[in-house]
Formats: C-alpha cells, structure tokens, sequence
C-alpha cells in the first residue's frame, strides 16, 4: 500500500507541469462537452481525441485521454438535468430525478449534488485502482497464454450476453471485429493475411476505425435525425450550485453506496456504467424511506447513479491495467492508444511501465478536481458553448474526424478506411447493432488469437490444456457459464413475457 | 422502420460478402499443423460463423417484420432526412478525393462551409466564418502545436 502511495506522489511530480495541467484541464472541458452532447458518449471522445495524442509523450497522451473518458461522465449529467437530453446511457437514469429538480426550480442545486456524487464516485473509483490493481498485478503474472485466452474469451462472451437484448447482433458485431483483425501480417507464421493493397500489411488501422463508427457515423444518424439541442437560456445563481449541510448529509450514504456498486460493476467486462447507474438507482429506491418520492426530484437518486456512474471509470482500468483486458468500447480503445504508444498491456505493464501507469492514474486524479471546480464554477460556460457549438456540431465533428485520419500516416487511405467505417457505423446504428463488442473484439482478437496458438503448441495440439489446471478450468466453466446464460435469456425472458401477459 | 429494415438488409448483406470473401480467401493458408493451428484456422472458422449469424439474423428479421408491418404502420414520426444524408456522405466523399490533390485544409473548409450552409441551412456568411474559424483552429491545433504536415 505505502508502495503504490510513493509510486503515485512520484508521479504526481512528474505530471504537474504547467503545460499537463492545461492538457487535462482543457481534457476535462472538452470530454463535458463531448458528453453533453446527445449520441457523442465516452467511446467518441476518446476516438475523437484520439490524433491529438500523435505527438505527446505517453504520460501527456494518456492522461489526456483519460481526462476526456472522465470529462464525459460529468457531461452526460448537464443536458440530462438542463433538458431532459442525456447526453450518453448513464445520464438516462440522472434525468430521472434531475429534470423533475429543475422544473421544480432546483437545477443549480441537481447540478450542484451530481457534480460533488461525481467527485465523490471518482475518487472512490481511483482509490480502489491505486491500492487493488497492485496486487491483482501481483498475482496476474502468475497467469499463462491458456488462462489470458479464457480470460479474454470471457471478456467478449460477458460483452455478447450483457449488450442490450439481442446478443445475436452482438455475436455478430463481436465476428466482424474478429474477422477485421485478421486482415494483414499474422506475426507468429509470417503470412501476410487478405492485404488486397500495401497498406493493409499492418492490418487496418484501429484508430481509423474508431473515428469513422463513433464520429461520421454519429454525425450521420444525427443529420437523418435531425438532431437539435434546445438549450434555451438557464439562469442560475453560483449560491445554487452548492448544496447545504443538511442535504450533504442526506446523500451521503447513497453516495457512498453509488460508489461501490460503480467501482464493482465497472470491473467486471460488459457490464459498465450504465448498468452501474439503474443498479445504483434501483437500489436506492428500495431502501428510501420514501421511495414513491423517487421521479419527482429525490436527491438520494440522483446522487448514487452519478457516483456510481464516475466510479466506474477507474474501475473498468482495473482490469485493463492489470490484466490488458478492457470490458467496454471505451477501455478497449484505451487498450489501443497503450499500443499505439509502444506499451505492452498485460500483467508485466505496471512493472515496465510503472511511471506511465501512475503517471495516468495521476492525471486522472487531477482531472477529478479540475472536473469538480468546472462543473461547479463553469456551468454557464457549459452551457453558452452548447449553445454556440449545436448548430454546427456536424460539420465541425466531420472536420476533426479527417483531419485525424490524415493525421495517421500523412495519406488518404487511412481518411477513406475512416469514410468507409463511417457509413458502417451508421448502418450499425440504424439497425442496432451493438459497437462495443466490435471495437472490443477488433482490439483484443489479435491477442486472444496468439493466445490460443501458444497455449495450444503448449498442449502439444491438445484442445486439453484448458481443462488441465484448476484456475484454467474455472476460467473455463465460468465462459461456458456465461454462454449458456445468453443462450437461455432470450428465451426464457420470452416465456416470462409470456406468462405475465397470460395472467394480466 | 421501412429505413431500418433497408439499413439492416444492407448492412447484413456487406458483412455476408466480407465474411464470404475471407472464408473463400483463407483456403489458401494454412489451416493447422500437429502441434497448433495456422493464419487460415480464425479467418475460416470465424468468417463461417458470421455467414451463418447474418443469414439467421436476416430471417429473424424478415419474420419479425412481417408480423410487426401491421402494427407499425399508425406511428408516423418526423420524416428522417435522407436527402441531408445523401449529401452530407457526397460532401465527405467529394472531399476526401479532393484532398489527393495536395491540400488537406483547403477541402476541410470547403466542406465544413458546404455541411453548414447546405445541410444545417445556416445562412452562407455564417458558415464561412464556422468554416474559416474550424480550420483555424485545426490548423494551429494539428501543424503548430502538434507539428504534424497538416496544410
């Protein structure tokens, strides 16, 4: 614990330089705007920024793109609370009970508490990843190529059953990513994989990928849309913003609760904030004095959906930084930007690269307490920028998204794989299919397949070595738990429409 | 919903040809040897697997819309804005050409002034001051600051 307490003041000194403070700062400010804005989540505003980070250091790179990954989580609360928009899938459940606030005249005050749950949520979250992800660290190592493929197996397999209601379209979306990553040089055989032209010997790059589906396909769906904010003109005092004594107390407790349920929710693969959020809020309700309260303006249900909702940022780089394994689209292209900065994500990357781990995790903590002094002193910044941003969100989201794809490799393939990745995106929308499984499988595909064929070779061509030690085996049993758990939630959850129908 | 069923039909039928053409591709390499598998055992197997989802899926869908057509046909929304789409993805592709012949500002701000004043219908001098200040800040975000060829 002191150890992890030094590695992390160390890093605190190497991050505080004037011009990384300004980069988080300027990080947050961008990935609340991001956030605000409805069908721009977390995954977009990391892809977004994504170019940005070319040229950084790693340190600069990732604490900026951490910054923006929390940014987001504050963002989605404003225009959720302002107009009843959620700006992304956690912030459905904070228009809940922040809207009713403000059409009861108490926005500043609902902007005030999610922004303190907010806090709250994300330095719990980051507290448990600076002492916990040590030691899973610690022990990760002991792990081989049989348990890191199961692991990852198990990974996308959560993802397929726990992505919205159809995990056929998940299955689907999670194929195509595999079967996009194998497109280009397969490193253990020396092959060159389906490279139809030069530049896809190195496969097709990540990041045009991810700008093209979260950012021309976003842009899009909105222009078929016709998507608008109507922001109108909000006038609060700053006294609003701060809640009393009396009403920090009150949301103490479910603050504290929203945390853990964040932190534990965001650990596990596939399941997110967005479920964090409806558990931290069902939960809640059923232990309210006065649950029928909760709709019309409870602050106890705003709070913990909103703690619950930051805390699991740092929770879901738990795994990502101790095992190399994301659980959500976010953390998958994190796992991409530790790539494409040399890194070497798995168990040994907190003892290679220990001052960049704490460096980032540092930069994160920062960008915490900037993201509470913004979102407290800030708020009519927020919204003037919305404001001034909404109509022309589209044509100047277009111009980042090229930009950066030019930015890969000085070429306009990369800004055409971009185009082309575009319009999959906005047909995946369109007809719902889930991107989070495709970007998760895109990304970890390469690794789980090398994973596969070592712990195979290590078997000696038996299928057997997965079965053969206790950990791998629970490993194991746990995927095709998880298998067997989609398969029958479909229709089981069928049978049971069914059955209320019947007696209704 | 007629949108959506197309943008499905299309979007199963691209994912059908691409995993068709890989599984078709990968017979050319190795599949498996005696100690492991080859470059061809992913593509292979997984490129069939898809085929076979996007087939399911088409026919789930089929079946269902069949039986949702009647019931959907009431609820009329605002009408998607096509013609705002087909143009937005002709600008982007228009510029995207463009910028092969050497300049990559010169094109975004041709089409961040065409996405304005076209598409979101802001009047031509506000979209070329939105156009001129976009690429501004691009350009000292990306040349100056990040000093990458971006001109």
């Amino acid at each position: 614990m002191l150890d992890s307490l030094s590695h992390l003041m160390l890093a605190f000194t190497d991050v505080a330089t004037p011009e990384n403070l300004l980069l988080i700062f300027v990080a947050g400010l961008i990935g609340t705007l991001v956030g605000a804005l409805p069908g721009l989540g977390p995954s977009a505003g990391i892809a977004l920024m994504m170019p940005l980070t070319f040229g950084m250091n790693p340190i600069s790179g990732l604490s900026l793109l951490t910054g923006v990954y929390m940014g987001t989580m504050y963002g989605g609360r404003l225009t959720a609370i302002l107009i009843n928009t959620p700006g992304d899938a956690p912030a459905i459940v904070t228009a809940m009970e922040g809207y009713p606030m403000m059409q009861k005249g108490q926005g500043g005050q609902a902007l005030g508490i999610s922004a303190i749950a907010s806090f709250v949520g994300g330095i719990f979250g980051l507290l448990m990843l600076i002492f916990f992800a040590p030691i899973i660290a610690e022990y990760a190592i002991f792990l081989g190529p049989p348990e890191y493929f199961m692991l990852m197996l198990l990974g996308l397999s959560m993802i397929i059953v726990l992505a919205g209601s159809d995990p056929l379209k998940a299955l689907i979306a999670t194929a195509a990513g595999v079967l996009l990553s194998t497109i280009g040089s397969d490193y253990v055989s020396g092959n060159v994989r389906f490279a139809v032209v030069p530049e896809l010997i190195e496969g097709v790059d990540f990041v045009a990928v991810i700008i093209g589906l979260f950012g021309i396909g976003e842009v899009l769906v909105n222009v078929e849309e016709r998507i608008r904010l109507n922001m109108g003109k909000p006038k609060f005092k700053f006294s609003e913003f701060i809640p009393g004594w009396a009403e920090l107390r009150h949301i103490s407790f479910p603050t504290l609760r929203g945390s853990v349920i964040g932190t534990a929710i965001g650990v596990l693969p596939g399941a997110g904030a967005t479920i964090a959020t409806f558990i931290a809020y069902i939960t809640e309700k059923k232990l309210s004095r006065q649950p029928d309260n909760f709709g019309k303006g409870a602050s106890e249900g705003l709070a913990s959906p909103e703690a619950a909702n930051n805390a699991a940022v740092p929770g879901s780089l738990i795994p990502l930084l101790t095992l190399g394994i994301p659980g959500s689209g976010g953390t998958a292209i994190m796992l991409g930007a530790l790539i494409m900065f040399g890194l070497n994500p798995g168990p040994m990357l907190m003892i290679q690269s220990a001052d960049i781990v704490w460096g980032t995790i540092a930069g994160l903590t920062i960008a915490n307490l900037f993201l509470l002094a913004s979102n407290i002193l800030l708020i009519p910044v927020f919204v003037n920028a919305l404001r001034l941003i909404q109509n022309h969100l589209n044509a100047i989201v277009v111009a980042f998204c090229l930009v950066g794809a030019f930015s890969i490799n000085y070429g306009t393939f990369d800004v055409w794989i971009t185009a082309i990745f575009g319009i999959i995106g906005y047909l995946m929308k369109r007809s719902n299919y889930p991107t989070g499984p495709f970007i998760l499988a895109l990304v970890l595909a390469p690794l789980a397949e090398n994973y596969l064929r070592q712990s195979i070779m290590l078997g000696q061509g038996s299928w057997g070595i997965f079965v053969q030690k206790p950990l791998t085996m629970t490993f194991t049993i746990l995927v095709l738990g998880v298998v067997a758990f989609g398969l029958a939630k479909a229709p089981f959850t069928s049978y049971l429409r069914k059955k209320r129908l019947q007696a209704a | 919903m007629n949108t959506m069923k197309t943008t499905e039909i299309i979007f199963l039928a691209i994912l059908a040809a691409f995993a068709a053409s890989l599984s078709i591709g990968s017979i050319d390499l190795k599949y498996a040897d005696e100690f492991s598998f080859g470059p061809g055992f992913i593509p292979m197997n997984v490129g069939i697997l898809l085929l076979a989802c996007c087939v399911f899926q088409a026919l789930k869908s089929f079946l269902k819309g069949r039986q949702a057509n009647a019931e959907d046909q009431d609820h009329e929304g605002e009408a998607p804005n096509i013609a705002g789409l087909v143009i937005t993805t002709g600008i982007i592709v228009v510029g995207i050409a463009a910028m092969a012949l050497g300049s990559v500002l010169a094109p975004i701000f041709a089409m961040i002034v065409l996405l304005s004043w076209r598409v979101a219908n802001h009047p031509i001098a506000n979209s070329l001051f939105v156009g001129a200040a976009t690429t501004a800040v691009i350009y000292v975000i990306f040349a100056v600051w990040l000093n990458l060829p971006v001109i």
